[in-house]
């Protein structure tokens, strides 16, 4: 892959809560199409990491871009500096964003959560987004489920109405912030089969999930994490491979 | 002079000449002061939620001197207070044809501003009840401040807000009486008037009584309908019925068995 293939680009980020300091002058590319799994223990950074790209997070220093175009700030002598909010939320709108609590939005039902963004934000008419925003959760096999509630649905029905829900937005680049976390065991397979889905459909994404059978199935990356640095970068066919703390994590948690 | 039941019955909905009229100023002073509170307390939240301290501070001010003194005390400095001391003095206009008498104006301007500081930490508590997560993913979308607050906060603050703003309703029906004081004929003067005609204090009062408890139990149930609209999307609105929902409103939670023997 060549240079003009990266569609995020994290250069020497810094991150501090107050005192606490997040992310240490942190560097990562995605290609487009590239399916990167984060990995590491919690408080290494990951959640904070996906939260920066698209901005719910703010920076302290270095620069994050998403094709070419910084997201949420401009630079001024080198520091990042906020910029406005309409020009945050154009941003924003082309980054898909996946919780671990699912987030929807409860006082919708699942097909009126699914066309609210495109028609608030992208300007689309009613009928044309619930055209859309069927044909997403036929997708991800919720077509029966358009007029219920998310409080009738159970967490893997939810978690896959939110990815319907961000891609309802058209997004380059899918962000999962420890999909299925939240999930019973037995309803995180179908939310990893839509996600395995969206990967061979070429999405980009960037996944913070301790998955490794979705890492071995569908990712092309596995980068470790860790006080807020990555410690070790890896082809996921060569996961196994490792020497180093990817190897240590695996045998610790699988 | 023993207490007269056919007078009661004779009068009970017809309180006296100027009944109708009187209880048409009530649900009118009612509506009208519920209306402007409403929107005078979401004004007052938002201010209370800024960052910008100065904003917040008046806000606060504003709740805690609007809540600390009594409503009747706030209506007669307005009406008369004011008056007297050559600041405003309300006067008689003309709204879409209608006169709209000074003192009823004084009444609409008190009970709005009192209904604006209670409904203001009503909105506070709605809106600081909503899921954090809800307004991220909003943001994630790209939706707005503006929208987040339109479409997703607010219709989800609505949830605990309901409830508290239909009883400020029931105590709004009520305190409507105290317009008597500033002299506009509600249904609490109109009695009072018929009262000293007839010297039928007694048995006019148990009728206005009864005239408030009606208005108070039919707005009971208009609530109790409204809340289960809004509880649709709840997982379990089977287990509690409209007919249920009013009977708490009216007489509290019933109390379990069980719990009871305890």
């Amino acid at each position: 892959m060549n240079k003009s293939d990266v569609v995020i680009e994290v250069r020497g980020v810094h991150k501090w809560y107050g005192e606490l300091h997040v992310l240490h002058g942190l560097d990562l590319d995605v290609h487009r199409g590239e399916v990167v799994c984060l990995i590491g223990t919690s408080g290494s950074g990951k959640s904070t990491l996906l939260r920066t790209i698209n901005h719910l997070e703010t920076i302290q220093e270095g620069r994050i871009t998403v094709n070419g175009r910084t997201v949420g700030y401009r630079e001024e002598g080198g520091k990042p500096v906020a910029a406005r909010e309409d020009v945050i939320a154009a941003a924003r709108a082309g980054i898909g964003m996946v919780f671990q609590n699912f987030n929807l939005f409860w006082h919708m039902t699942l097909l009126q959560n699914v066309i609210e963004a495109p028609i608030q934000v992208l300007g689309l008419n009613a009928a044309e987004a619930r055209d859309r925003g069927r044909e997403l959760l036929k997708r991800v096999g919720l077509a029966d489920k358009a007029d219920v509630y998310p409080r009738k649905l159970s967490g893997g029905q939810q978690q896959r109405g939110a990815i319907a829900r961000a891609l309802a937005m058209r997004p380059d680049v899918m962000l999962f912030d420890e999909p299925t976390s939240a999930l019973d065991p037995e309803t995180i397979g179908e939310v990893l089969t839509v996600m395995e889905e969206l990967a061979a459909d070429g999405m980009t994404m960037i996944v913070a999930s301790h998955e490794m059978g979705f890492v071995r199935r569908a990712a092309h990356r596995v980068v470790m994490m860790e006080n807020g640095v990555i410690v070790e970068d890896l082809p996921a066919a060569r996961v196994d491979e490792s020497t180093g703390r990817i190897r240590d994590f695996i045998q610790k948690f699988h | 002079m023993s207490f007269d039941w056919s007078f009661l019955w004779t009068h009970m909905f017809d309180l006296s000449p100027h009944y109708g009229v009187g209880l048409q100023r009530t649900l009118f002073m009612a509506v009208i002061s519920m209306i402007f509170g409403v929107m005078l307390g979401m004004l007052v939240a938002l201010a209370r939620l800024s960052k910008i301290r100065v904003i917040s501070g008046l806000a606060a001010l504003y709740v805690w001197l609007l809540r600390g003194v009594p409503e009747l005390v706030i209506l007669i400095l307005l009406y008369t207070g004011l008056a007297a001391a050559g600041i405003f003095r309300f006067n008689d206009i003309t709204v879409f044809g209608m006169v709209l008498p000074a003192a009823m104006q004084a009444a609409i301007f008190g009970f709005s501003i009192r209904e604006g500081a209670y409904m203001g930490e009503i909105f506070r508590g709605g809106i600081m009840a909503v899921d954090r997560g809800q307004v991220e993913a909003a943001k994630a979308l790209g939706m707005k401040r503006i929208a987040t607050l339109r479409r997703i906060i607010l219709p989800q603050a609505m949830r605990v807000v309901v409830p508290p703003m239909g009883n400020q309703f029931t105590i709004m029906l009520k305190a409507t009486s105290l317009a008597s004081v500033l002299g506009v004929p509600e249904l609490l003067l109109t009695t009072q008037t018929f009262a000293a005609e007839t010297f039928r204090v007694f048995e006019l009062f148990i009728g206005l009584a009864v005239n408030y408890l009606i208005l108070t139990t039919v707005w009971t149930f208009i609530q109790s309908l409204i809340e289960a609209r809004l509880a649709r999307h709840e997982a379990d609105t089977t287990t509690e019925g409209p007919l249920a929902r009013a009977r708490r409103h009216l007489f509290g939670a019933a109390t379990p068995a069980g719990r009871r023997a305890a």
